[in-house]
Order: structure tokens, then C-alpha cells, then sequence
């Protein structure tokens, strides 16, 4: 996969369908991860715990590419996230009340893997979001 | 403007508010996007004029660009100096540490339009703000 492929997979599939086949082929074994909420993690492993805390907050949490530029072992996206808030998301109970951010994310790849992500969400909206 | 020297020379702008740059910079209908919504150029001059007073005594470090088509994408960290004047906390010196992805999109080897993401939230942590647990 090239990193435009890689980065579509990792958003249409590992998170928008939950799909955890692809995890271990499209992630490398060293995978280190900042996430939207500032969580950062290490390996597959590391990113199945990050994204299964997202799942519990927001069952149907998803992300819309709106923007992917690609260059060799480069790529960077601008995202757009939605879902109903569900569980516990920045310290509050959700109500199932819908919630939507932007974020970006630049990712660096290698042997077909992605190796890094490193990803900035508009934190102070989802916050106003869960809190109002 | 080379897109490595665009980045290079886009973040002397901001750190120095020299908005005399702009135009070797920026088409004349620039527009920038950003967690505050959506600006003219205007709108961003009144934003390069806050901004330095606001974080003052900034080094930036552009960590990767990425080039492709019309698109240029820079991931960075700015440290600097809090001086007052954001969401209205009390200033003390206070260190900050910004990072930030911006997506410029070029016309003519000008950024015609940008799209900003940063820590924001983290930054008002920085400077004392109280702000919902995780």
C-alpha cells in the first residue's frame, strides 16, 4: 500500500468500521501515536487501547478525511469527526448527544506500514460539546 | 517562493507580526481556517498583530513539510513567552509549548488559503486555565 492507501484504510476501515484485521498489517510494530485527545501510545497494541477507549466513549465515532496530501513516507489529512457521545469522553457522561470537531494528522510511513501518527483535534470545541 | 522558504519565511512572519510580508506571501483573497472559525485576509492581519504580543520571544522548529500538487503541510512546535491577552488569563512569564499542523494551499506560489490545527486546549492548561478532566 502506498501512504495515500495506507491512510484510508486506517480511517475508512480500522476506525470507521472497527475493522481490527487490518491493524497489524497497516501498523507497525512501532507505531507510535498521538492521538486527537493527546493520549500518545506505542504499537498496534497500543493504538487497539486508545482506539477502544474512543469506542466506549462514542460507539459511532467516525472520521471523514476532507483533505490527504502524500509525498514519499509522508502524509497529512484534515479530519473531520462525528459520533453521539456515549460513555465517559473528557471526564463527562455522555447523553448520546451528537458531537463534531476537526482535527489534522500527519503520519509518516515506511515498508508499507505507517510508523507514526501525530494528531491535533479542535479539543476547546469537542469540550464546549461535552460540557454544555 | 521555493515551498520550504514559503514555510520558513510564513513562520518569521508570525513570529515578528512583519505583516509587510504578507503580500510577497499571501494571495489578495487569502483565507484562513482555523479551530476560531474562518477569516479574510483582514481578519488574519488582526490576528498577526495579536499574536507575537500575545506569545512573545518565540523559536519555532518546523519539524516536516510535505509538498504535493498545490499543497504544502507543515507539522511545528513554537515555544514561547506568555505575555496576557488569551481567553483572558493572567499573565506570569509563563512558558508555553505550541504545536501545530498547517495545510497551505497555493496559487501561484502563494498560499491562496490555510487550515490550521493546533493545541490550544493544552496551551490553556499551560497557563493555569482550569479545564475539564479526561
Amino acid at each position: 500500500m502506498d501512504e495515500r492507501e495506507l491512510v484510508t484504510v486506517f480511517y475508512q476501515r480500522a476506525w470507521n468500521l472497527w475493522d481490527d484485521t487490518v491493524v497489524d498489517e497497516i501498523l507497525s510494530p512501532e507505531f507510535a501515536f498521538r492521538g486527537s485527545l493527546g493520549d500518545e501510545v506505542r504499537g498496534p497494541d497500543g493504538w487497539r487501547a486508545y482506539r477502544d477507549g474512543i469506542r466506549r466513549a462514542v460507539p459511532d465515532f467516525h472520521n471523514e478525511i476532507v483533505d490527504l496530501v502524500t509525498s514519499p513516507g509522508r502524509a497529512a489529512a484534515r479530519l473531520r469527526y462525528t459520533g453521539h457521545h456515549r460513555g465517559v469522553l473528557l471526564g463527562r457522561q455522555g447523553r448520546g448527544q451528537p458531537i463534531e470537531y476537526a482535527g489534522a494528522a500527519f503520519f509518516t510511513c515506511s515498508g508499507g506500514q505507517l510508523t507514526t501518527a501525530w494528531v491535533l483535534g479542535d479539543l476547546d470545541s469537542l469540550r464546549r460539546q461535552v460540557t454544555g | 517562493m521555493q515551498p520550504a522558504a514559503l514555510v520558513e519565511t510564513w513562520f518569521e512572519m508570525c513570529r515578528t507580526g512583519d505583516e509587510s510580508r504578507l503580500g510577497d506571501l499571501a494571495t489578495a483573497d487569502y483565507v484562513c481556517h482555523g479551530p476560531g472559525g474562518t477569516a479574510s485576509r483582514d481578519g488574519f492581519l488582526g490576528w498577526l498583530r495579536w499574536y507575537p504580543t500575545v506569545f512573545a520571544d518565540q523559536r519555532v522548529e518546523v519539524h516536516d513539510v510535505i509538498v504535493s500538487d498545490d499543497r504544502v503541510v507543515a507539522r511545528y512546535t513554537v515555544r514561547s513567552t506568555y505575555r496576557g491577552g488569551f481567553l483572558e488569563l493572567p499573565a506570569a512569564g509563563q512558558p508555553v509549548r505550541e504545536t501545530g499542523i498547517i495545510i497551505f494551499r497555493l496559487v501561484d506560489g502563494r498560499v491562496a488559503e490555510s487550515w490550521y490545527e493546533g493545541n490550544d486546549l493544552q496551551i490553556a492548561q499551560q497557563l493555569g486555565a482550569a479545564v475539564v478532566p479526561r
